[in-house]
Formats: structure tokens, sequence, C-alpha cells
């Protein structure tokens, strides 16, 4: 549609150098170092490719961090950033809720999509002509499952930026809700050992959920097991299936980004200081860090399981309701400062 | 008769306070409406809803015949929005805001985006972070203009302005409406732009409507009369008048606003056997001020009794049956 | 148009334009068949809102002083089209009490207002023209 199309010149235009910048940051590791390394004509014949096997390797690299940073702070940026500004104008011309959105999660994604495919073709290209310490056929496998894991991890931000009003808010919730699933588990599975014997396949088994729930493990390939009938240990999946868990990735995206339309769609822009949602948001913050820290205490003081339970939910009563004094005392000084 | 806008027992409030309370609102098509209120009245808020910006806890609105609540775009496509504080893109330039402006809008016309650009004496290769506040607003009328809209939501659009750009802007304004039938909704605080180019006011305050009416029977409906006594002046019966608004007694002198036609006022003076009476100008401006006093919105030391609330439900609910 | 109209007085604009023209076709100022401007035209010289200018051509039009003919455009009235003189010499009889009122209250008297309305008539033939042709002139003929 002719809007949409004036909707990416848009975004083009406003965050084009944005998008360069992010180009740079991303690929210093894996293209601009070893052109350096070129150009200097340092080391062995293959000395370029060091950094780059390392990236391809399981673990989380700089390279590899850098672009998850990138790929929320992208996201928290075009849109909790123009907020005030550029969204107040377009939210009153013929454009829907919805295109926005729309628009700006195929930008952003079609960016870092260009920047890995970009990195990629180095890379193989680089890999064929130059004697190398990785091989091509390294390079597909993990291009193909980081590209999905930071486009899902795009997805996400946006979606937390369409409830938070600032940046930095944004891709602080991002990282919470986004290391969600394993904080929970380990918190959970921390419990019960405390009052039971769990077993190491119970442990395993949700570890290894968990592992398909936490983003960066795609990129990482941490906790890929699979065990054999004796319950031992295989790892296996260290090379993904790259069919499964691409489309997983790209599935929870599209999720993602169908959440965002709902409830962009639904909130107003900012009035006067008055944060979107904010007192929503600020609720389960409060129930989520005072559960946290309930949990924390009843494990150190609870003898069995039921007595934990029982320290567990007044504790979470009470330190709720502490914060919730807390809070409401800062803001009463501030008001009358 | 086409309504531009609708508005039916609209209402929206934030923290709990009421912004717009209940709100029912009638713009004829083709006519230069102009709403006023002071500050904090709610007339921000009931653009901002009106536009999609913000969106009603209940109620309807329509503008040119379709809600408010539709969540398609193309609703706007022949609306055009000025805000009060107009933002944009801080890092495009004016030519890129056009351009902007054209690919969004289907009906845009650079004729018009040119000649009005002109008009207004703006550069386009300024970045809108540069501009300040008038050239702002002027680079917004632009684009609000260039797209051809059949209706112009205009909030607080001369605040702030020298008297030449104000002049320039209600100029073209006018010829808008003259030329092409636009409606235009606009909020201002000065009254005295609206006496010249409204046919409509509406008033705005604590998120409700006091009156909505065409300015020429509001003129003929609201009357400011000195009446001199030759005794002392007879408080109780003009507190008791039908219309009275407010009254201020001075010696022998009591001057006092009324609403109602001037002859069907005049047999209920008579009969406070008045030495004299003499009709005072009222202009929009002292019009409102004495609305608001009647409903204690007043600030300094002018000593006014205000009347009873018969005198302002019969005018509000004439208002409500129209 | 050199109309004088105060936005800021009670007196409603169209009412304004209404008797500023009358007041011009009276003295002489426009004269009949001449064009008047157009809606748009007056508005956009007048800054003034072009609904106001309709809805003070509409009563014009109304109470004779000007006439439209379509795609030609509106113009001045001829004197002759005076309808209804029995509602014409109420409406100039309501104006003479209200000055009567206001001479009682500043004290003059009988001979002082014949005095002034003889005064004001002779005023008005001496000016512009004899074309605003006073009907009293032709009183016989009626």
């Amino acid at each position: 549609m002719r809007i949409m199309r004036g909707l990416l010149w848009k975004e083009w235009r406003q965050y084009g150098w944005t998008f360069g910048l992010a180009f740079i940051v991303i690929s210093l590791e894996p293209v601009l170092v070893p052109i350096s390394y070129w150009l200097y004509r340092v080391g062995n014949r293959d000395a370029w490719s060091y950094g780059i096997k390392a990236i391809l390797a399981p673990g989380l690299s700089t390279t590899e961090t850098t672009a998850m940073i990138v790929a929320v702070l992208l996201a928290a940026l075009m849109l909790a950033g123009e907020r005030g500004s550029g969204l107040n104008y377009l939210v009153s011309t013929p454009v829907s809720r919805r295109q926005i959105i729309v628009a700006k999660s195929i930008s952003g994604s079609l960016a870092l999509t260009v920047i890995m495919a970009a990195i990629t073709l180095f890379l193989l290209v680089a890999g064929h002509l130059l004697p190398a310490q990785y091989s091509n056929q390294e390079v597909l496998p993990w291009a193909l499952v980081t590209t999905a894991a930071l486009l899902c991890l795009f997805s996400l931000a946006l979606l937390m930026a369409s409830l938070s009003r600032g940046v930095l808010s944004a891709a602080l919730f991002t990282a919470i809700i986004m290391a969600l699933p394993w904080m929970l588990t380990s918190q959970i599975l921390y419990v019960m050992q405390q009052f039971y014997q769990v077993s190491a396949t119970l442990e395993l088994k949700a570890r290894y959920i968990v592992t398909y729930l936490f983003i960066p493990d795609y990129i990482s390939r941490d906790g890929r097991y699979i065990w054999d009938s004796n319950g031992n240990m295989v790892i296996d999946r260290i090379t993904p299936d790259y069919p499964l868990e691409t489309a997983l990735l790209l599935l929870a995206a599209l999720c993602f980004l169908g959440l965002a339309i709902k409830i962009f769609e639904k909130n107003p822009l900012e009035r006067q200081g008055e944060l979107l949602l904010f007192g929503n948001f600020k609720q389960i913050g409060l129930l989520f860090f005072s559960f946290l820290g309930a949990m924390a205490w009843a494990e150190d003081v609870g003898t069995s399981l039921l007595s934990f339970f029982g320290y567990f939910l007044v504790m979470w009563l009470g330190i709720y309701l502490a914060m919730v004094l807390v809070v409401w005392i800062v803001a009463w000084v501030l008001q009358n400062r | 008769m086409d309504l531009a806008i609708e508005t039916q027992a609209l209402s929206k409030s934030f923290d709990g306070v009421k912004a717009i309370d209940e709100l029912y609102l009638a713009v004829p098509a083709g006519s230069i409406f102009g709403l006023i209120g002071p500050n904090g009245a709610g007339k921000s808020t009931l653009i901002q809803m009106l536009t999609g910006i913000i969106r009603p806890d209940s109620g309807e609105g329509f503008i040119l015949g379709q809600s408010i609540r539709e969540k398609n775009g193309s609703i706007r496509n022949r609306v055009g929005y000025v805000p009060d504080v107009p933002v944009m893109y801080p890092g495009f330039t004016v030519a890129e805001m056009y351009r902007l402006g054209n690919k969004l809008y289907p009906f845009w016309d650079w004729e018009r985006c040119r000649e009005l650009h002109q008009g207004f004496h703006l550069a386009e290769g300024q970045r809108i972070r540069n501009l300040s506040r008038g050239q702002k607003v002027r680079v917004a009328l632009v684009m609000a203009l260039a797209l051809r809209p059949h209706l112009l939501l205009l909030d607080e659009p001369t605040a702030g302005l020298d008297p030449v750009v104000r002049r320039a802007f209600l100029q073209t304004i006018i010829e808008e409406v003259a030329g092409q039938g636009t409606t235009v909704f606009y909020s201002s605080h000065n009254l005295s732009d609206l006496e010249q180019s409204a046919d409509h006011i509406a008033t705005l305050y604590r998120g409700r409507m006091l009156f909505s009416r065409t300015l020429d029977e509001l003129k003929e409906s609201v009357h400011r009369l000195q009446l001199i006594f030759s005794g002392e002046p007879p408080e109780d019966a003009v507190r008791s008048l039908p219309g009275i608004v407010e009254w201020q007694k001075s010696g022998r002198v009591m001057t006092i606003t009324v609403t109602g036609r001037l002859d069907s006022i005049c047999p209920g003076l008579a009969l406070l056997e008045p030495e004299l009476v003499k009709e005072l100008n009222l202009d929009l401006e002292s019009i409102f001020i004495a609305f608001m006093r009647s409903e204690g919105y007043y600030l300094g030391s002018e000593k006014w009794e205000v009347g009873s609330e018969k005198g302002k439900d019969g005018s509000a609910k004439e208002d409500a049956e129209q | 148009m050199w109309l004088d109209i105060n936005p800021r007085s009670s007196i409603p604009i169209y009412q304004q334009m209404v008797d500023g023209i009358k007041e011009a076709v009276a003295r002489g100022i426009m004269v009949p068949g001449e064009r008047m401007p157009t809606v748009r035209e007056l508005a956009s010289e007048l800054s003034l809102n072009p609904n106001t200018i309709a809805k003070a051509y509409q009563k014009l039009e109304q109470e004779g002083i000007i006439v439209t003919m379509r795609s030609r455009g509106t113009f001045v009235a001829g004197r002759s089209t005076v309808r209804d003189r029995e509602g014409a010499k109420k409406q100039v009889a309501a104006l003479m009490e209200k000055v009567m009122v206001e001479a009682y209250h500043l004290g003059l008297n009988r001979e002082d207002l014949i005095q002034l309305f003889e005064a004001s008539l002779d005023e008005w033939e001496k000016g512009e023209g004899n074309n605003h042709g006073f009907g009293y002139r032709d009183a016989g003929a009626e």
C-alpha cells in the first residue's frame, strides 16, 4: 500500500544512520577486524579468522552479545524514543496504529537481517577464498539461528516499548522478560531441592525446556542436551535443528508483534507526564520483585515445604506492602518539594 | 443538516478526574466553530480524542460521519490537525515533512503546498528543531491545508503568534472556508479572533458544555444593561429576574447581565421601574467572563453577585434541544 | 469594501453589514444596478466569516435591498421594490419612538425635535446626488 511505503520511507529517513551505526558495531569483530588484519598483514595466514571462530563456536561471544543489545536498543529507540515527538504527529495522520508498528517492525527486522546477511556473505566469501580457522559449513546454521534470535529479541523489545515510556525502561523490561523463564525455573528448582530430592532427570528436563524459552541460548547453544535411555547426558544439539529452532523463533517474533499491535492500538499517547499503562506496570513490577524477595527469604527460613509456603505467602504480602508504602512516601516527598 | 463533528455522551477521565464529561457536540459542515474555555477545561483533550490521539472512555464521536473509534486510519484522509505545540519530526527538514505529508495523504496538493509555503515565508531547508514556535505552527498549517481537508482541527493555533502572522493565519482559514467549504473547528483563548471569524461558539468548562450557539444568537441573547433608579435599587427583584446571570450595584445604579431577547426582557425590567435603562456593549470576551463568573470561575476583585440557577439552566436546556 | 464592521460590538456582524449596506444605498454610495462583491470576495477582503456574510446577503435580499441573478451575480436593487408600505411605516415609527424616549430623558421638547428632524432632512438631501430619491418627493404619485 502507498501508505506503508510512505511509512517505510520515514523509518529509513529517520533511522538510516542508526542502522548504519548498528552495522558497524555488530560487524566490528567479524568483518572490520579481519579486514584490518589483511591491511596490516598481521600473524599467520589464517590469523584473521581467529575471532570469527570464537563467534561461530558455542557460547556467547562479544559480537553476539553486542548484537543482542543492539537489537533491543534499536526497537526501544524506534518506538519508545519517538513518543512525545513524531509519534504524536503520526497518530493524527491517516495511518492506523497497526501500520505504525508493522512499519517499524519491518524496517528494524529488515535492517538486522541485512546486517547479518552482509556479515554472512563476507564470512562465506572470505572463508572460500582464504585459509581460515572455520569451515563454511558452520557459517550458515549459525547465521540462520542467530538472525532469527535477533529478530525475536527485536520483536520482544518492540512489544515492551509499546508499553513503556522511555528507551531505557523499554530495554530494561525486555531484559527482565527475556530472562524470566530462566530465573523462575532456577528459583523453583532451587526451592524444591531444599525440601525434596529432585531427580537429575527432572532437573534436566526442566532446564532443557527452559533453554528453548531463553533466547540467548539459541545463539550460545547452552543446555542443548539430550539424554539416552540410561539417563546419561548426551550433548547433541550444538548444531541446531535449524528448521525447528528458526521456526520457533520467528513464530515467537510474530506473536510478540501481534501483541504489540493490540497494545499499541489500545493505549493513549502520553499526556502531561502520565505514563502509559505504567500504573499497571508498576503493580506488576512490585509484585514481581516482592515475589523474588519473598522466595529468597522463605527459602532460608523454611524447614519443610509447607512452612516454606507459609512463610513465602506472608513475606510476599509483607514485602509487597512495604514496597508500596515506600513508593507512596517517595511520591509524596517529591510532590511536596 | 450535515454535521462535520458530532459527539454523544463523550467521556474521558484521567486519574479519576473527568476531563470530558458526557459531552454532546454538533458542528455543522462548512462552519467556523470556536471552542472557548478556561485552561484545563478539556479543550485539548476533546480535540485529541477527535483526531484519535486519545481514546474515549465512553460515548461516541464522529468526524465527517465516521466513528472516532475506527481503527482504520483512512477516516483522517481529509482531516487536517494543528496541535497547540506542533512537534513533528525534529530531525526532518521542512521539505522532508512535506514529502512525508505527500506520502501519507492521498489528496495532497503540491501546488497548494508551495503557494502556502511561500505565502507564509517559510524556508524549505530548515530543520524542524531549529524553527521558532510560530514557524512550526505555520508549517503545520501548510501541511494541514495542503492535504485538501474537509475538516480542520486547530488547537490554540494563534497562541503566542505575532499579530502579523495571526492575521495571515485567519485570512488563510477564512479563504479556505469560503473557497472549499472546509469546516474549521478551533479552540482559542483569543476571543477577538473568534469574534471576527467564528459563526458558532461553544464553551467548555470542567469537561462540560456550558453553551453552544451561533455567535449571532449569543450576542442577541445576552445583554448588559445599566439601570438607574431614583431610590434604592431593588436587589431582590433583580435577583429573581428570569435569565439573570449577574448583577452589580453601585449607589443608585445597577448593572446587570441577563440572557434572553431584549423584547422579552423589557417587560420584566419595566416592573422594576427604573428611571433610565441603558444597554452597554458586550463583546465576546465580556460574555465569556460573565458566564465563567456565574460558574464560580473568576479572579480579581470586581464584585458581582451571581444569578440563580434558573437563568443558566434555561439557556443550557435550549442548547441541548437544538 | 468600505464597510466599517466592529466584531466586538454587541450588534451581530451580519446586522452591522445589513445596516451598513442599507445606509450606503440610502446615501447613494451604492447605486441600483451596481454589482455587489461575492460572498467569497467579501469574506477574503474583510477577513470575516463567509457564512456571516451569506446571512447578511440573505437578509438584504429578503428586504429587497439587493437581488441575486443566477450566474450573473448580486446587484443592488432598484428603489421601486418597497413592497410593504404599512410595514415600513411601522418600522420607522418604532425608530422614531426610540429617538423620542432618548430626547425626553435628555430634556428636549417638541420644537427641538422638529427642528432637528428638518435639519437632518435638509442635510440628507444635500448629500450625493438625487438617486436616493426620497419617497416623500413622489408622495403625490403614490
